[in-house]
């Protein structure tokens, strides 16, 4: 585990993890605000108590990752994403809401 | 006016003469030390950016070793590089995102240099941070 504290650009500009094969990491506690994690694949990961804020979740495939205790995640974002049944959602999110929303969205691309 | 008075209302006007030169002398001595010294910075500068340039070069093409030790190290002296030169932060959390999307280590645990980058680019929130 490094000791270094984390590289922060100065420009300002949010962490592009698009495509990023990151199964089984460990994001609890990340700031992920504004991040662009589509396509990503977090297969497994923990998320408890990330930040989500702003964060892109297109396609991101959130199979089995344990985002319990998760900040500023919204069934919009979530509706993006690759879940399945071992996806540990944030208290704040109805997991029967997401399922209608990601099935209307369904419907809606078909 | 005696002849000595008007010697010493040369003299005077000769001395503010040679003073007001003495000046611009001066002046000009410091300008040009001041071109030196900047063309001196710039050099100075311009070896710099190219040493750094050289090293994180050679660092980034040994992200591509097979062995895991060399592409450890590889990704180590990056974040030190950061650290000595802020202005390289972006390209290397751009280069170090790049890498994460360029592997398949299947359903294992996370390779060590995957987890070295994940501590590098992930900004944590601060422990007690209940936003």
């Amino acid at each position: 585990m490094s000791v270094h504290n984390p590289i922060v650009p100065s420009d300002g500009r949010s962490l592009r993890l698009v495509g990023a094969f990151i199964r089984r990491t460990n994001l609890d506690r990340a700031s992920l605000r504004g991040a662009d994690l589509s396509k990503a694949d977090l297969t497994g990961a923990t998320a408890r108590g990330a930040d989500f804020k702003g964060a892109v979740l297109k396609k991101t495939v959130l199979k089995g990752v344990d985002m319990t205790g998760a900040k500023n995640l919204t069934l919009d974002q979530l509706a993006e994403a690759v879940i399945d049944e071992n996806t540990r959602l944030p208290e704040c999110i109805d997991r029967a809401a997401l399922t209608q929303k990601m099935r209307a969205r369904r419907e809606k691309l078909l | 006016m005696t002849g000595v008075e008007i010697s010493e209302v040369i003299r005077n006007y000769a001395l503010v003469a040679a003073a007001a030169g003495g000046v611009g002398i001066a002046f000009w001595r410091a300008l040009a030390a001041d071109r030196q010294s900047r063309s001196q910075a710039l050099q100075v500068e311009q070896s710099r950016r190219e040493h750094v340039t050289t090293i994180f070069a050679d660092t980034v093409g040994r992200l591509d070793d097979e062995k895991l030790h060399v592409r450890l190290g590889a990704i180590l002296t990056l974040r030190e590089l950061v650290e000595a030169y802020p202005d390289l932060s972006r390209s290397t959390v751009d280069l170090l995102t790049a890498y994460l999307a360029d592997l398949d280590y299947g359903d294992a645990e996370p390779p060590p240099d995957v987890r070295e980058i994940m501590s590098i680019v992930i900004p944590r929130l601060p422990s007690g941070d209940e936003e």
